[in-house]
């Protein structure tokens, strides 16, 4: 066990994360509670064991486990599809993982040590790598989730209660991004320059067409959990970049988006637990009655969006450069995708805060309490500090991202 | 700086004749009271194909086919096999038995064939 | 080598023989006593598993008893499993008024037979090993006599049992035909050369007898209902100690017999074993009845031990044993548990039976989560660790395509594992269960802790034993 510049930010976020969700939870889980503590702290743990393990067999012991309390949460408070949920994403990631560890078992093999320092330094054949890359996206592809196989995340989220959707899209979706720079990258450097314009591809179309699909949706989660593979997608892309500044910016994105998607979810969490649903057309008009929580969200939403001053817009600019100097064309395209994400994230946001309260049962609709506030006021803190203070970040990632991509540049020798 | 002048010369120079031009109404009015119809051809293009793509790739891509073929396909038809799997399990005796010597034939000329492969 | 000596190296077998023969003698005179004679049985077990551990190797009765570390390690964990089969068949027997001292017996001498079957060294005694063991696997399925399909059971596995022992003779003998020899070593050496067909088609033969005593597909078809059928107990010990025996069996035909003839063999076990995934994966998806479906989860994990001997290697024999030895703990354990479940004295037995399992007997439920998660693969349980030693042999033998199949085998199978977790734990139970019955609670939980968490402490244990026994089959 043991982190590095890339993985305690992880392990930062994670418990940052954690007590929120705890809190969150406080009114909307009333059955079987004992079960869901339980559930969650043991998700923390393998969750933290996943980003801090140096043995590649004990990381796919978290890595895998991991799946059990999720499985759990969405199986057993979510919502009326949750079965069909939990065993979509329960499968999908797991046929993911499958992969990897017979790659795993491979490596072992080949290098005859599971230690992952030891296997960053050993040097795998070109051809082995082509296979090795391939097992290991499978399971990391799946997990961001990279288009197309991103289909199980909206029904997850969707049927997840609250504080499961803000783990999964906080933290859990991370693993997929720290998988890429822990060992497709390093272990596989021809590998992945040679897939890389695959990855881009991929990366793009998840931007465009999830933004795309994001904005028809009709319920608050969907939206916002398509928005997440949207931003995914700009992770991938600054991962396989290669060059500093997209893996500073695809560190930087994650951290970012695990606040802020993690924040929103707790945003319509919020509206869930007073009126029980997530259908835009049933709100409108909510700055009404609930200024401070239209005053919220709008931060939140203008974060997604990547508006200055936000954490969201460091990621995401960082990432473009990064970008751009791998590949122009990819930049451009995926720069229609801030368009749209602002697109859909104002449109949801002007339909469900802004207009006439036309809906008689929302007349009664309460503001922010104080336990939401206490959530939530973390969260809005380290949104801006991010935005304005983003060295805070790269001081700690620096020399980790600067050996990543040294190491990268000379096995690919450019 | 034309559309100062030009300003100028409508609502300065010849005070009146701003509201003339907007009672008569006429189409050069219209078109740049409705802000040279900006909203509206935006609506046209870029919304409704957005609209138009969105629902596309949704409900035909996600929902038809990533998930048809994907998850929901896959777990129909592997359901399909195990229904079909376990309807040979017809509890006779000799049908088991038939099947074991259908084995011991197979494996038999598996075994040939891939010997001499 | 003299008589004395001999004796000597089947000291284990003589006292289960012995016993055997002791307690049918006493049974048959106090047939009341049925506690006592379980008892002494799983003294007898106990002490043979024992003498067997410290007793001397060497090869005994002109070759045809091989006492070495593989038939140790074989010999312990049959042995403890058939103890462990004991006071489980019996509590479970005496709650359906059936006071019978047949039972503990018959254990011991499935035992005696697949003693034999461990430490068999020529195609006879192999032969009377698997005969002994599997006589005393069809009375124990049809035990429970007044229930019909209990009958059906033991009389299908009796009628298919013969057809895979003729398949067994009709290869031993063109075996002997062409090769002059019933003794391995000797076969070794003719098999080595090339052109044998017909000896590897004995071979095949005798593969195919052996693939139906340890349920691999084609030669599957009376597990599902000889385990739905038989009682609960009586499974647990089915799917446990004669798979284990009959894979050692195997090992010890191919690696003594065939070793010349590796890639001829590896073709056949590669066929068989992911036929055998499959199978075990796509046909448990549609069943109901909770024994059927483990019988096909049963039929699966075959298939991932048998890749393990396909590899080929001392590796694959090492991960087949570690397999069979933590996959037994798994199916015991969660047989135990289903003996020990019933609701208004009606066994549970579908997977309906098991809604809101988890509120009504937490331990229980949560013991059988933790078997179902094992059989899944899922690591940090011992069936997780099972499959890595597996899929490792498989891949450093060049079989790296197979052990691919064979994982995403096992995520098909995936699927009836979460369903039966999901109704456990995600559905309203539909009325109280009533009190679970002690002894098999003990052991299916007791079980369950080994799974995980104790599997870390003793992996490392189990892996030197494990290695000691493969090195004695002495591949490369």
């Amino acid at each position: 066990m043991g982190v590095d510049g890339i993985s305690v930010l992880f392990v930062l976020l994670t418990a940052f994360l954690m007590p929120l969700c705890i809190a969150a939870s406080w009114r909307s889980i009333e059955n079987r509670v004992p079960e869901y503590m339980i559930a969650f702290l043991v998700l923390e743990t393998l969750v933290i064991g996943v980003f801090c393990a140096l043995d590649i067999v004990l990381f796919y012991v978290f890595f895998e486990f991991g799946l059990v309390p999720m499985f759990l949460i969405i199986g057993i408070w979510g919502g009326a599809r949750r079965v069909y949920a939990a065993f979509k994403f329960f499968l999908y990631t797991l046929l993911g993982s499958v992969l990897m560890l017979a790659a795993i078992l491979a490596m072992i093999g080949v290098a005859g040590t599971s230690s992952i320092p030891e296997l960053m330094a050993y040097k795998f054949d070109p051809n082995l790598q082509t296979w090795l890359w391939l097992a290991f996206f499978a399971s990391f592809a799946v997990k961001m989730p990279m288009w197309p196989v991103h289909t199980w995340l909206p029904d997850a989220h969707v049927e997840a209660p609250t504080a499961g959707s803000v783990i999964l899209a906080g933290i859990l979706l991370k693993m997929g991004g720290y998988g890429f720079m822990r060992f497709s990258l390093p272990m596989f450097p021809n590998a992945s320059e040679m897939f890389t314009p695959l990855v881009f591809a991929l990366s793009v179309i998840a931007v465009v067409y999830t933004s795309l699909v994001a904005f028809r949706q009709t319920d608050i989660k969907k939206l916002i959990a398509y928005s997440s593979v949207a931003h995914m997608g700009f992770v991938t892309m600054g991962i396989f970049s290669g060059n500093a500044a997209g893996e500073q910016g695809a560190l930087f994105q994650m951290i970012s988006h695990g606040v802020i998607s993690g924040a929103l979810f707790l945003c319509v969490g919020v509206v869930y637990d007073r009126m029980h649903t997530r259908e835009i057309a049933f709100y409108g008009g909510l700055v009404n009655r609930m200024p401070w929580y239209a005053a919220v969200f709008m931060l939140f939403t203008m974060g997604n969006v990547g508006l200055p001053g936000t954490s969201g817009f460091v990621g995401e600019i960082l990432t473009m450069t990064g970008v751009y100097q791998a590949s122009t064309w990819t930049a451009i395209v995926a720069a229609t995708g801030v368009i749209l994400s602002a697109v859909y994230a104002l449109t949801l946001y002007r339909r469900v805060i802004f207009g006439e309260l036309a809906n008689p049962k929302l007349a009664a609709i309460e503001d922010l309490d104080w336990r939401e506030w206490v959530i939530f006021l973390p969260l809005i803190v380290s949104t801006l500090y991010l935005g304005v203070q983003p060295n805070s970040v790269f001081n700690v990632t620096a020399a980790s991202v600067d050996q990543l991509v040294s190491v990268y540049r000379a096995a690919v020798g450019g | 700086m034309l559309g100062l002048l030009i300003a100028a010369y409508v609502y300065l120079l010849r005070e009146g004749l701003g509201a003339r031009l907007a009672a008569r109404g006429g189409p050069l009015y219209v078109f740049f009271y409705n802000k040279w119809f900006f909203d509206e051809l935006y609506q046209a293009t870029f919304v409704r194909a957005a609209k138009f793509l969105g629902d596309l790739f949704w409900k035909g891509g996600d929902q038809k086919i990533i998930d048809g073929l994907g998850p929901d396909g896959v777990s129909a038809v592997s359901y399909a096999v195990g229904r079909g799997t376990g309807r040979l399990q017809t509890g006779y005796v000799y049908h088991y038995a038939f099947v074991m010597l259908l084995g011991v034939a197979g494996l038999l000329t598996y075994a040939l064939w891939a010997w001499n492969a | 080598m003299t008589f004395s000596t001999d004796i000597g190296l089947a000291f284990p077998e003589l006292i289960l023989a012995g016993a055997a023969l002791l307690l049918l003698v006493w049974g048959a005179f106090a047939p009341r006593m049925t506690a006592a004679i379980a008892a002494a049985a799983v003294v007898a077990l106990l002490g043979a598993a024992f003498a067997a551990a410290t007793g001397p190797l060497g090869r005994a009765f002109a070759g045809g008893l091989i006492a070495d570390d593989a038939a140790v390690f074989a010999k312990v964990a049959i042995y403890a499993a058939s103890a462990v089969a004991i006071p489980l068949g019996q509590s479970w027997f005496e709650r359906r008024g059936v006071k019978n001292f047949e039972f503990p017996v018959l254990i011991v001498l499935a035992a005696l037979g697949m003693g034999m079957m461990a430490s068999a060294g020529d195609l006879i005694s192999l032969y009377v090993g698997i005969e002994l063991h599997s006589l005393a696997l069809y009375i124990l399925a049809a035990m429970h006599r007044e229930d019909g399909k209990a009958s059906e059971a033991g009389l299908k596995y009796f009628v298919l049992g013969a057809l895979s022992s003729g398949l067994l003779l009709y290869g031993s003998s063109l075996i002997y035909g062409f090769a002059g020899s019933t003794v391995f070593a000797d076969i070794a050496a003719v098999a080595g050369q090339p052109g044998n067909t017909g000896l590897l088609f004995g071979l095949v033969f005798l593969i195919c007898g052996l693939a139906f005593k340890v349920s691999a597909a084609p030669f599957h078809m009376w597990t599902p209902d000889v385990y739905e059928g038989a009682p609960t107990p009586v499974v647990a010990f089915f799917a446990a100690a004669p798979k284990l025996a009959a894979m050692v069996l195997f090992a010890r035909v191919l690696a003594e017999g065939f070793a010349g003839a590796i890639p001829q063999w590896q073709q056949v076990l590669v066929a068989i074993a992911l036929i055998s995934i499959f199978v075990g994966a796509f046909a448990g998806l549609a069943q109901k009845n909770l024994k059927r479906l483990w019988a096909y989860s049963s039929i699966a994990n075959i298939g991932y031990a048998v890749l393990g001997l396909a590899a080929g290697t001392n590796e694959g024999v090492q991960a087949m044993l570690v397999f069979m030895v933590l996959y037994m703990i798994d199916v015991t354990g969660f047989f135990a548990c289903l003996a020990a479940l019933s609701r208004q004295g009606r066994a549970m037995e579908t997977i309906e039976d098991m809604a809101g399992l988890i509120k009504q007997q937490p331990g229980i439920a949560l013991a059988m989560t933790a078997f179902s998660l094992s059989a899944l693969g899922l690591p940090p349980f011992s069936g997780f660790f099972a499959k890595i030693y597996v899929f490792k042999a498989a891949i450093d033998g060049g079989l790296t395509w197979a052990a691919v199949l064979g994982l995403v085998g096992s995520v098909v199978a995936a699927f009836y594992y979460l369903r039966l977790i999901k109704v456990m734990w995600f559905d309203a139970a539909p009325g109280a269960t009533d009190k679970p019955a002690f002894e098999a609670r003990l052991i299916g939980v007791g079980l369950a802790l080994f799974s995980f968490p104790v599997v870390v402490l003793a992996l490392r244990g189990l892996d030197q034993a494990a290695a000691r026994a493969a090195a004695a089959f002495g591949l490369a």
